[in-house]
């Protein structure tokens, strides 16, 4: 279990650098919708943030309960919210629904 | 564009506190022990998350803060929304503290987290207000 959250953590910290590279990439863009574009990878990067903390929790509890288990799960649950987000931003933005 | 920025942003930190207030009654109406932390445990990761956006927020935004600390006469709504949402800051400081330091979920610890309830909710009256007070 311990492992899980290892990786949790490094996948979660991953995907929000991938995320604010793009929210910076975005901004200095001279793309029409920028603005909207880069609110919600804010918004998904914080979820990816989420998901690390919550990934860090359960690896700094040492015994193996159902304490652990719900952390990673929370921590699983958020990090895919936060991909589905990131997906569907691209999908509004170029879709061109505001 | 920046209208659209903050409101995005305004409704996303509304959407995470208003997860954390119904995780509050799942905690508060259910008898299983795994399904009472797995709920305590996702409203944790979710203030978390919204007092993270909260913070960017304001910090970011630089007419909240200029509403209060600048000598000129601002107008109502103005002052109303910044003291609110800064008010509502502290609020949420003491509630993240609280949940740092304690195992909340615990049975032991009823008067804790009877504190650590009423924080979230003052905290989410004055994030309502703030966001109400800045409508025009």
């Amino acid at each position: 279990m311990s492992e899980t959250s290892n990786s949790m953590i490094h996948t979660s910290i991953i995907m929000f650098a991938v995320s604010m590279i793009l929210v910076l990439i975005s901004l200095t863009s001279n793309y029409v919708y920028k603005g909207s574009l880069s609110a919600f990878l804010l918004i998904s990067s914080i979820l990816f943030v989420g998901s690390f903390i919550t990934a860090f929790k359960s690896s700094k509890l040492k015994e193996e309960n159902i304490r652990k288990e719900a952390f990673i799960n929370t921590s699983l649950s958020v990090f895919i919210l936060g991909l589905v987000i990131m997906i569907l931003t691209f999908f509004l933005v170029t879709l061109r629904i505001r | 564009m920046v209208d659209v920025l903050f409101l995005g942003i305004g409704t996303a930190i509304l959407l995470f506190f208003t997860v954390e207030m119904i995780t509050f009654i799942l905690f508060n109406t259910t008898n299983n022990y795994k399904s009472k932390i797995t709920y305590f445990v996702m409203g944790e990761t979710f203030c978390i998350m919204g007092y993270l956006l909260l913070f960017i927020f304001i910090l970011s935004s630089s007419d909240i803060l200029n509403a209060l600390f600048k000598f000129s006469p601002a107008s109502y709504p103005e002052i109303a929304r910044s003291s609110s949402i800064l008010v509502s800051i502290v609020f949420y400081s003491i509630h993240i503290f609280l949940q740092f330091i304690y195992n909340l979920e615990e049975n032991d610890q009823k008067t804790k987290y009877t504190i650590y309830l009423i924080m979230g909710v003052l905290g989410y009256i004055f994030y309502l207000y703030g966001l109400i007070a800045g409508v025009r």
